[in-house]
């Protein structure tokens, strides 16, 4: 049985911002033994530092330590990559710090990807995503069906540039409740248009939950397109795509129901913030 | 004062000149710069004959989208200011020569399969797909052919640059033709100064540096290398440097007395909100590379026209910090001024920082205002850049990127006619509605904050 970790983000978490020895002074993980407690906060440094050369062996180190790959993605790898993406925002990093990053967060989640997928225990719902047609950008459609995955849906990543008659294929030959756009440019988010009108005239939209997300994606966009989510996160991603199989899941793709029970989850995570704030 | 042989400056050329000088012409100069499918697209609303074939047309880069040269008739139709040209294959060509595939002697990155598309290898070894879309089409890069070659082993990296079939800048076929069927470049050239009233700026360069840098070795990985295999990179900039210098030099020696300005390769350094990369990574690693192309480059030139002006292109937003470097490199100019991008590098906020020292060209929105605004959209823009950038001269009012075919016909004529009203010199000093003033605006920081330690709780509380 792996050990039990609180994993559980604040993604305001300003000791990263610091150093390592900063970071280790917090109680974050404080109910992990010492010695795993140092290898979290080392691995978080080590995707902030962008040593990808090591990232594998911290992985296995945990692995070792009975740590199970739910808890390292949604843990140390989010929180190093959450700081990665924030000294990325405040012009701190640059591109190429962050594909550096990116490196370490690919070669983690090649390695557990696997486990992650024996290690699921129930079957919550099928998920397709990809990067729309005409878009390369990978790693953050790639957490989002990692975390998807770690949630316990099976996902069917189709990949980059995925032109919208591949994603029809595949829906038709996975039948999945939910389907994911990402886009990363201002240049290609009309393809996520251009590929829902093509699910409309292929008869598919009721039949499927179709959330959007990238960096230039917003809940404007999601509305003005039509589709049933946006998410701003991979967390967030999770937390809609798991109401849409659980309570929702008697809704049709594309009604008002859906679309404001979205946006509902939305406000409360808001409400939630807000109350942790004070 | 330019030399002109047997007649006086025209207008036209006059205003553009001013301009480049940072001096206060009768108006603001005008020019027009897009896709060939916009271009197509343009004539086919005004009227004026075409041709339909967007594959046959005499193009000039090798990035994503090519340039397409506005020919004098639609410039006097439209009573706009300057032209452009490049160096370039014969019309009818993908806009680039195409290589043998056998002749790379490094495997390249072929998405595989390549169905049955039309795959084509550019001069650079950069494998390209014809792209269709509803109006015509592109050449989409698919392939890197040095991808491999930046994480192998430095030696053998270095090899492959030496043996790699570089093109060739004094390639003949590159100036046999021109946008006028029948004249070579150079006679196109002095045709536009003899005997049409347009002022010329010209492109020389096929690839430039860093922007040839992520054709060959790929968009993602390129900036990673700048950290993991930064030699390789050097020795690579060091070549395409050579190269650009050597292409304008070959384009210079053509036409140089005939190009009012040139414009070097142009180059990407910045996304919409900030640089690509930091500014020390900048000044160590691409500083001395832009410095040697522009300045060797410049030399030529000055052989040529002595009075000839460097423009650099960079889309999104160049802070201030890395437009000094440009200008200390010998850098004149600057377009395309994108103007939605962050408020510290946006047209306003450059004519402020570096108004004095270039003058700036575009300005005016493809992205949003020019495709999908109205007429009066259009006018408003084109009124809030001028009194932004072109107060004491400096501006060339342009679209902020190429035209392309969704941009209306009667919003390209509806951004010269304001131009031509609202450009009159003097300008007003009250701003017109919208423009950015610089109210509130803050500057980029170079120096994020510096970190330091927090403060520990002491052993007391």
């Amino acid at each position: 049985m792996p050990l039990k970790i609180d994993t559980e983000i604040e993604f305001d978490l300003e000791d990263l911002q610091y150093d390592f020895e900063d970071s280790m002074e917090t109680d974050r993980w404080h109910d992990a033994p010492a010695e795993l407690k140092e290898l979290f906060h080392r691995l978080e440094w080590n995707i902030i530092d962008g040593e990808h050369a090591d990232t594998v062996g911290f992985i296995d180190t945990a692995l070792e330590g009975d740590i199970s790959a739910r808890t390292l993605i949604s843990g140390p790898m989010a929180t190093g990559i959450a700081e990665v993406g924030r000294r990325f925002k405040m012009d701190e990093y640059f591109l190429p710090e962050v594909m550096m990053s990116a490196k370490c967060m690919h070669e983690a989640l090649a390695r557990l990807k696997p486990l992650i997928l024996a290690e699921k225990s129930e079957e919550v719902g099928t998920v397709v995503i990809g990067t729309v047609q005409g878009d390369l950008h990978d790693i953050g459609k790639k957490i989002v069906a990692m975390m998807m995955e770690a949630a316990g849906f099976t996902v069917h990543d189709l990949g980059v540039t995925v032109p919208p008659e591949k994603f029809v294929e595949a829906v038709r030959e996975h039948n999945p409740q939910i389907v994911g756009f990402s886009a990363l440019l201002t240049t290609t988010m009309n393809m996520q248009w251009e590929t829902l009108k093509v699910f409309a005239a292929e008869g598919l939209r009721e039949d499927l939950k179709v959330f959007v997300g990238g960096a230039p994606i917003s809940q404007a966009w999601c509305d003005k397109i039509g589709a049933d989510a946006y998410a701003m996160d991979a967390l967030v991603a999770v937390d809609k795509a798991k109401a849409c199989v659980t309570r929702l899941k008697n809704l049709t793709g594309g009604a008002p129901e859906l679309h404001e029970a979205m946006l509902e989850i939305d406000r409360e995570r808001e409400a939630a913030k807000a109350a942790a704030a004070e | 004062m330019t030399a002109t042989i047997g007649r006086a400056i025209p207008p036209q050329r006059q205003r553009v000149l001013d301009a480049l000088n940072l001096k206060e012409p009768d108006r603001v100069p005008i020019g027009l710069w897009g896709t060939v499918e916009g271009y197509q697209h343009l004539r086919r609303g005004l009227g004026m004959g075409y041709n339909e074939d967007f594959k046959n047309y005499r193009t000039g880069s090798t990035t994503w989208t090519t340039d397409v040269a506005f020919e004098a008739d639609l410039a006097e139709k439209l009573d706009v200011d300057f032209l452009r040209v490049s160096i370039g294959p014969s019309g009818g060509s993908p806009g680039f020569r195409v290589l043998d595939l056998d002749s790379i002697p490094v495997p390249l990155q072929v998405p595989s399969p390549p169905d049955d598309a039309e795959i084509n290898i550019d001069e650079w070894g950069v494998v390209r797909k014809w792209t269709p879309h509803e109006n015509g089409g592109y050449y989409e890069m698919i392939g890197y052919p040095l991808f491999d070659a930046t994480s192998a082993p430095l030696e053998e990296g270095l090899e492959i640059l030496r043996e790699f079939p570089w093109p060739d800048p004094w390639d003949e076929a590159m100036w046999q033709d021109s946008p006028v069927p029948g004249m070579s470049l150079r006679e196109y050239c002095k045709y536009v100064r003899e005997e049409t009233p347009f002022a010329l700026m010209g492109q020389g360069g096929r690839g430039g540096l860093f922007e040839q840098a992520k054709y060959m070795v790929g968009y993602a990985k390129i900036f990673s290398d700048f950290i993991e295999s930064p030699e390789f990179l050097d020795a690579m900039l060091i070549k395409l440097v050579d190269l650009e210098i050597e292409h304008n030099k070959a384009f210079l020696a053509q036409c140089g007395e005939y190009i009012d300005w040139l414009r070097m390769s142009p180059e990407d350094l910045a996304s919409e909100k900030t640089a690509f990369m930091s500014l020390p990574m900048f000044e160590n690693q691409l500083v001395p590379h832009y410095k040697r192309a522009t300045l060797a480059t410049k030399e030529f030139y000055h052989t040529k026209n002595p009075n000839g002006k460097i423009q650099f292109h960079s889309c999104g937003a160049i802070p201030e910090p890395f437009m000094r470097h440009l200008i200390d490199c010998g850098v004149d100019g600057y377009d395309s001024m994108p103007p939605k991008v962050a408020r510290h590098s946006n047209p306003s906020a450059k004519k402020r920082q570096l108004g004095d020292e270039m003058f700036f060209y575009g300005g005016i929105d493809v992205q949003e205002t020019l495709p999908w605004g109205t007429v009066e959209d259009v006018r408003a823009e084109v009124r809030q850049r001028i009194w932004e950038v072109g107060h004491g001269g400096g501006f060339l009012l342009s679209s902020s990127h190429r035209l392309e075919h969704d941009v209306p016909v009667e919003n390209t004529l509806a951004m010269i006619e304001e131009a031509h009203e609202y450009g009159k010199y003097p300008l007003p000093d009250t701003p017109p509605e919208g423009a950015d003033t610089g109210d509130g605006y803050e500057p980029w920081d170079p120096n994020p904050k510096k970190r330091k330690r927090r403060p520990k709780p002491s052993p007391a509380a």
